[in-house]
């Protein structure tokens, strides 16, 4: 862990998810640069001395006050922005996952934030943002294993206007996400139905499982709208189907002899994906869990969800 | 061509940056063609051009083994040049030559940003040579113009316009003058150098040089450049005392003059009236006399007395620097001679002039007194027809009697040289001193400011009982022409005497004073500023000056601005600036105050709206809209083009009213 957030780690806590930063949770360091700007400040002052010249002197001077106003306003670049987490939505593990945070930089603009994960992942560069007003920044998550994890602190630094100096604070999110398991990449095919001995290609178009129209869902398949309905309507409907009569599939742990069980869980998330996509119907059975078939998003999510927590890991 | 490697792997919004900082690099090494050897500047700015040229056209750079056989070179150069890398030349070309050459090294921020400090340190560097007025705000343009690249480069996605960084970088500047006027006033000023003085090859300023031949003053005359300025602590000497001994030589060998290489000493000084106190501001001369009121009575410190009773500084003045000085109007120097000096200035070269020989013994003879053979020679040049001019014919032969009986045409050293040849042939001892005569008093800041180009020479003579008198033999010629000045007098007697010329002369005459005003100003309060004048303005607002106090206000009057800065941080916080649409719907609400309505504490924008439809139906229509248009302006969310579309509605909306009325 971060050796400033041992230090300061009481007042960077964060309640929710929304923080702004005051004084308390801003830090500021010269950077390499400010370093080499007070070297240069150093020669500029002997220069002067030794050969007694005034102008010298002056500028000297000048350079270290718009020197030190830097630091102010490197300092105030920050002060006062707001960040609002928005926690992504799903995560699977070792996949490319992004992490949106919303900005409200108040009156001023804020320029040249830099976000990033603390500890600082070499293979991804800081985000640079400027914030006017409102702004949303994308932060790729690294890589988490699966389960319920917390959120890597984020740190948002800026250097802002000379480089000189460097502010930054640190945002220790209590959030934290869930992690699915990574999807297989090649999986067994999905296991087949026993109401139709067979897996069913394309969704439950045929006309005798049309029940009716409802209104569109998110998660409904492009397939499933019912356009000529929708046109006469003001609102998208979907086609809905007959529960009963669409066919189910059963996705077992026990069918996956011969995997070892996280193989078995990445095979099992990519089967209720697939599953969902393909608008069938769909039971999950784990060893000591078993869920009833069905299917939408709610039912997806709760499936995910055990295979996600599946051994009880924290 | 083909081309090999990208020319540069710099962000692409980094480029104009990047050519704009060449450019600035270019114009901080401008004024440094003069005090460098030009080949140095100008091989830089060449650099400097090749490598905007790279940049415009993507061409690839040299390999890194050339940019270090370069640098190496110029290291040698410089070398050869200076015999040295660490002088005061010497290091400003070898900076100049390191930041031409790391422009062909820039590939990251990182790269630009050390290019910025060197145009910081190389815009500053010109100071060392010169430090008027205008070249300052020409290094504050490049200052300004180079913190607003450092800006540019931190400025992240969506950096504000050039316009806005140039502003703030301004606005930098005057945030910043407060520290460095607290700095400038209490940093500990010492003394003398850290490290070795700066070398005095080609530092000579025109001034006076310590020999004298036809022509030397000639060529100064044209020089408009400030030699000095004097303040006076009483009234100044009237003109024709106004009278500035720099050398005075004893030595001719027939054509030139020189300080004489038997030591006469300054000789002994009986003053006759009280010493007149004045402060001599010097410009930087990289020599070390120092010009003194006739005659210097007490010495400032570190100078001393030399030949002639000639005032001058152990060190090279390199600098502007001020001497407090008093000088004696009335005073017998050197009441008797002995036989060593008096030899010294009767010297004459044997077989040199023996017409104007001829004519001293003729003198002579007629009538012994010195004085009246002193009298004689002055009569002698203004009787017969010899002219002042700034181009006399070029003397052949013995260059006394060419003068005396050829072209009797020359200016002061021309005569100075043959009254002292004249004197010495009739036995009186004389010898030349040069200097200045004249100056140009300031009625508004009350001093005296003397050019090079009121350089003199004139000629002292050595009379039983009265010691050395100053004679000016060219004042036998014009008058009017010691009491103004050489150039002045110079100016009268080639300028034709129109009225209207006349008018524009004088015009530009106190055109050019009040200009110098300013820069005498300057030149005496902030490039002056030493040891003993930070004393001074200390002591003058009632402070100590030892370094133990001096570090005390600093350190106060630091504390004092951080605590300004503050404040005026939180002032600025507490007002929350309002936005766009809230500044439109104002001017409703301004126009709806003329008619007595005024929306009361938390009423909102529409609620206010059915107020006035309901007192003012005449209003009705026009309330409701606006406040619509201004609830939609400030809540609705949405882009940018949205948001500007419905601020726009709002702005046409109150305009159509207006108008309509």
């Amino acid at each position: 862990m971060n050796w400033l957030l041992r230090w300061a780690g009481p007042r960077l806590a964060i309640r929710g998810e929304q923080t702004c930063f005051d004084r308390r949770r801003l830090f500021i360091l010269p950077t390499g640069a400010g370093i080499a700007f007070a070297a240069l400040l150093l020669i500029l002052l002997l220069v002067a001395m030794n050969y007694n010249n005034s102008m010298v002197f002056a500028f000297t001077f000048l350079l270290a006050g718009i020197g030190a106003n830097a630091m102010w306003q490197t300092h105030r670049n920050l002060l006062g922005l707001c960040v609002t987490l928005h926690p992504p939505a799903e995560v699977f593990a070792r996949q490319p996952g992004s992490l949106h945070l919303q900005f409200e930089s108040g009156a001023s603009t804020r320029r040249a934030l830099e976000i990033e994960f603390e500890p600082a992942d070499a293979q991804h560069l800081p985000s640079l943002v400027t914030v006017a007003g409102n702004a949303q920044a994308t932060l790729a998550l690294p890589a988490m294993r699966r389960g319920l994890r917390p959120l890597p602190v984020v740190r948002i630094s800026s250097r802002y206007p000379l480089g000189l100096f460097r502010t930054w604070s640190l945002l220790p999110f209590s959030t934290r996400v869930l992690v699915y398991p990574q999807p297989a990449s090649q999986a067994p095919a999905l296991p087949s139905s026993p109401a139709t001995g067979g897996v069913r290609a394309g969704p439950g178009t045929n006309e005798e499982d049309f029940e009716g129209l409802r209104d569109y869902r998110p998660t409904d398949p492009p397939r499933r709208i019912a356009w000529r309905a929708s046109a006469r309507s003001d609102t998208l409907l979907s086609k809905s189907m007959h529960a009963g009569a669409a066919p189910h599939v059963w996705l077992d742990w026990n069918a996956l002899q011969g995997h070892d069980p996280e193989e078995r869980l990445s095979i099992l998330c990519r089967w209720i994906l697939d599953a969902e996509q393909l608008g069938l119907r769909y039971g999950l059975r784990l060893p000591r869990r078993t869920l009833e078939p069905d299917r939408g998003t709610a039912h997806r999510r709760e499936c995910l969800r055990l295979i996600a927590l599946h051994g009880d890991i924290a | 061509m083909k081309r090999r490697t990208p020319a540069i792997a710099l962000p692409l919004d980094q480029r104009p940056t990047f050519g704009l900082l060449l450019a600035v690099l270019a114009f901080a090494a401008v004024p440094l063609l003069a005090p460098l050897p030009p080949w140095v500047p100008a091989s830089a700015l060449g650099l400097l051009a090749l490598r905007a040229l790279a940049l415009w056209r993507h061409r690839p750079m040299p390999p890194g083994w050339l940019l270090a056989l370069a640098g190496l070179a110029g290291g040698v150069l410089v070398f050869a040049q200076f015999h040295s890398l660490n002088g005061r030349e010497a290091g400003i070309s070898l900076l100049l030559l390191g930041s031409a050459l790391k422009a062909y090294e820039v590939r990251t921020r990182r790269d630009l940003i050390v290019l910025i400090y060197l145009g910081y340190l190389l815009s500053l560097s010109h100071f060392l040579f010169n430090q008027s007025i205008p070249w300052v705000l020409y290094a504050l343009l490049l200052l300004t113009t180079l913190t607003a690249l450092l800006a540019r480069l931190h400025a992240g996605p969506q950096p504000p316009s050039w316009f806005v960084l140039s502003r703030n970088g301004v606005f930098r500047l005057l945030a910043a003058a407060p520290l460095m006027l607290l700095l400038f006033a209490l940093f500990p000023r010492i003394e003398g150098p850290l490290w070795g003085r700066p070398a005095q090859d080609r530092t000579a300023v025109t001034g006076l040089a310590n020999d004298l031949a036809p022509g030397s003053i000639a060529r100064l005359v044209q020089s408009q450049a400030v030699a000095f300025r004097a303040t006076f602590n009483a009234s100044p000497p009237p003109p024709e005392q106004r009278y500035w001994r720099v050398h005075v030589m004893n030595h001719f060998d027939g054509r030139r003059w020189s300080v004489s290489p038997t030591l006469t000493g300054p000789g002994r000084l009986r003053p006759e009236g009280a010493p007149l106190r004045y402060s001599l501001l010097l410009q930087a001369s990289g020599q070390r006399w120092i010009p003194a009121l006739d005659m210097p009575d007490s010495l400032p410190p570190q100078t001393r007395l030399g030949n002639g009773h000639t005032l001058s500084t152990a060190h090279p003045i390199e600098r502007t620097r001020k001497f407090d000085m008093s000088a004696i109007s009335r005073y017998v120097l050197a009441p008797s001679l002995s036989p060593t000096v008096r030899r010294a200035d009767l010297q004459l070269p044997a077989g040199s002039a023996p017409r104007a020989r001829a004519l001293a013994q003729q003198w002579r003879q007629e009538d012994s007194a010195p004085q009246a053979i002193v009298d004689r020679a002055l009569r002698y040049i203004h009787d017969q027809p010899f002219y002042y001019t700034l181009q006399p014919p070029p003397l052949h032969g013995d260059v006394t009697d060419a003068f005396l009986f050829g072209t009797r045409r020359g200016f002061c050293e021309h005569y100075a040289s043959a009254f002292t040849v004249l004197m010495r042939a009739a036995g009186i001892p004389a010898r030349v001193v040069t200097g200045y005569a004249g100056g140009e008093w300031n009625p508004v800041l009350h001093y005296l400011l003397v050019r090079q180009s009121d350089a003199h020479a004139w000629v002292e003579v050595w009379l039983a009982k009265r010691g050395w008198v100053r004679i000016d033999p060219t004042s036998a010629i014009a008058a009017d022409r010691v009491q103004q000045g050489v150039a002045t007098g110079t100016a009268q007697a080639f300028a034709s005497g129109s009225g209207a010329s006349g008018a524009l002369q004088r015009w530009i005459g106190s055109l050019s004073m009040s200009l110098d005003s300013v820069q005498y100003f300057w030149d005496s309060w902030i490039v002056a500023f030493g040891p003993q004048q930070q004393r001074a303005f200390l002591h003058r607002l009632g402070l100590q000056a030892d370094w133990f106090h001096l570090g005390l206000y600093m350190t106060a009057g630091t504390g004092l601005l951080a605590l300004l800065w503050l404040g005026a941080g939180l002032l600025r916080r507490h007002r929350p600036r309002t936005d766009a649409p809230t500044r439109l719907y104002r001017r409703h609400l301004r126009r709806l105050a003329r008619l007595g309505l005024r929306p009361a504490d938390g009423e909102g924008a529409l609620d206010f709206a059915e107020r006035v439809a309901h007192r003012q139906p005449r209003e009705a229509d026009h309330a409701r809209r606006i406040a619509a248009l201004y609830a939609e302006a400030r809540y609705a969310g949405g882009d940018k083009p949205q948001r500007e579309r419905r601020l726009r509605l709002l702005a046409e909306a109150l305009d159509n009213h207006s108008s309509k009325k």
